[in-house]
């Protein structure tokens, strides 16, 4: 956990507070500009809340992978697999779609959900 | 800032054009390297300028610019007149003519009925084909190898990105022959086409121009964030086989679907590279901006992309 326990409100339901004044306030107001930077920060905190939400359970499985790859981080993995000292295999692949797959239900889950087939890693 | 910009763009108004009203100068929504504006003309409607004002520590050459402008033009693609071009307080300017029409794609798909979607696509695939196989090379554009040089950006960016240094080195490795040079946009989708009463009226925003494999501009059209959500391949408004038909009826050669395949890839690679970039000039105070530090989170939509084309 990267935050501690402050009790209520929650991070997240202070965040969630936020998104809502961008979105009831900010987004529709008359500056086209402003209407559409507060439309991108509503965005924002709202990924956030998903990295606080799963971001723990997430790096704890990309961890298991890096293990599995017997690589000491994603660096590493980055410079063996450029270096060619990774091989890029059905094993390495699947890891990546695992790792990307997790990392987009924080980053893009609407294109997640149209990427369709992207459960088929194991 | 702003105001300094806004004072270049007047000089440079006023240099080349009097008929213009260079006093109230609009604001038009930036670029990453440069910021535009637009000025109406007097008595003239059709005397209207934009007015492209570099960034500060802007690498853009718009000199190069004005000459694939010029060469575009005379090739018969629909581009925006060029009227000038200038170094102004060490900054380079461009003025051009502003055609009439709308850039806006989420506005352009709503507005546009399914024959003009189909139309419009047409329209792009013969100016692509005309662009490709009809302007003369400027002399000074230089020649360049988009997957080498966003492998280097990659390399210098400093991010730790497996998925992307598996698809480096993949399309690499499956390289296909180049097809015949040519002039290319470089950005070639929906967003840097005016569109007027559903037809193509001009292809703006020609910074990224360069010789190369002209196959590029088609695939670039089709990348996912691209289609802004439509169902259609090219810009989500009609599908490949629609521009690929009017791309060969203007003369171009159609490549086969692997290669194509592969010139997509890179387009995404490409695309997940300059993400990295715009979060970067964020992080590194060229330019702070929440939108552009967001945009580094889009690198995993293209790297699930780009796993899907290493495991077809």
């Amino acid at each position: 956990m990267s935050h501690g326990d402050f009790g209520i409100p929650s991070i997240d339901e202070l965040l969630e507070a936020v998104v809502e004044w961008l979105r009831s306030e900010v987004v529709t107001g008359a500056d086209a500009t402003i209407a559409y930077r507060g439309r991108v920060a509503a965005h924002v905190l709202d990924l956030v809340r998903r990295e606080i939400a799963d971001g723990e359970a997430i790096t704890a499985r990309r961890d298991a992978l890096l293990r599995d790859l017997a690589v000491a981080d994603e660096t590493a993995l980055a410079r063996g697999i450029r270096e060619g000292s990774i091989p890029i295999d059905a094993k390495l692949l699947s890891a990546l779609r695992q790792l990307t797959d997790d990392r987009l239900r924080v980053d893009a889950p609407d294109q997640r959900r149209r990427g369709g087939d992207t459960d088929a890693a194991s | 800032m702003d105001d300094q910009e806004r004072s270049i763009a007047q000089r440079a108004v006023q240099m080349c054009d009097v008929n213009v009203d260079w006093r109230n100068l609009r604001a038009l929504t930036g670029g990453a390297s440069r910021v535009s504006f637009t000025a109406d003309g007097i008595s003239d409607a059709s005397r209207a300028v934009v007015i492209q004002v570099a960034r500060a520590q802007s690498e853009a050459d718009m000199e190069i610019e004005a000459d694939v402008l010029r060469n575009v033009h005379a090739a018969g693609v629909p581009v925006p007149a060029l009227v000038g071009q200038f170094v102004i307080d060490d900054r380079q300017v461009l003025v051009s003519r502003r055609v009439a029409g709308d850039t806006v794609p989420r506005r352009i798909m709503r507005e546009l009925d399914e024959e003009s979607r189909e139309a419009l696509v047409r329209d792009v695939g013969s100016a692509a084909a005309v662009l490709h196989t009809r302007c003369v090379r400027p002399e000074r554009l230089d020649e360049v190898d988009l997957l080498t040089t966003y492998i280097e950006r990659l390399h210098a960016s400093g991010w730790s990105r497996p998925v992307l240094e598996a698809a480096a080195t993949m399309l690499v490795r499956t390289r296909p022959p180049t097809a015949t040079p040519a002039v290319v946009h470089g950005d070639l989708r929906l967003g840097n086409w005016i569109v007027e009463q559903g037809r193509l009226a001009a292809i703006v925003d020609w910074e990224l121009a360069r010789w190369g494999d002209p196959i590029a501009d088609l695939a670039w059209m089709t990348l996912t964030p691209w289609r802004f959500g439509g169902p259609g391949e090219v810009g989500g408004l009609a599908s490949t086989a629609t521009l690929f038909a009017a791309y060969r009826d203007g003369g171009g050669v159609v490549p086969d679907e692997e290669v194509f395949s592969w010139h997509r890839a890179v387009g995404l690679f490409v695309w997940a590279v300059m993400c990295i970039g715009q979060c970067e000039a964020h992080r590194t105070g060229a330019r702070r901006s929440h939108e552009l530090a967001v945009i580094g989170r889009r690198v995993t939509e293209n790297e699930m992309e780009l796993i899907d084309w290493m495991t077809a």
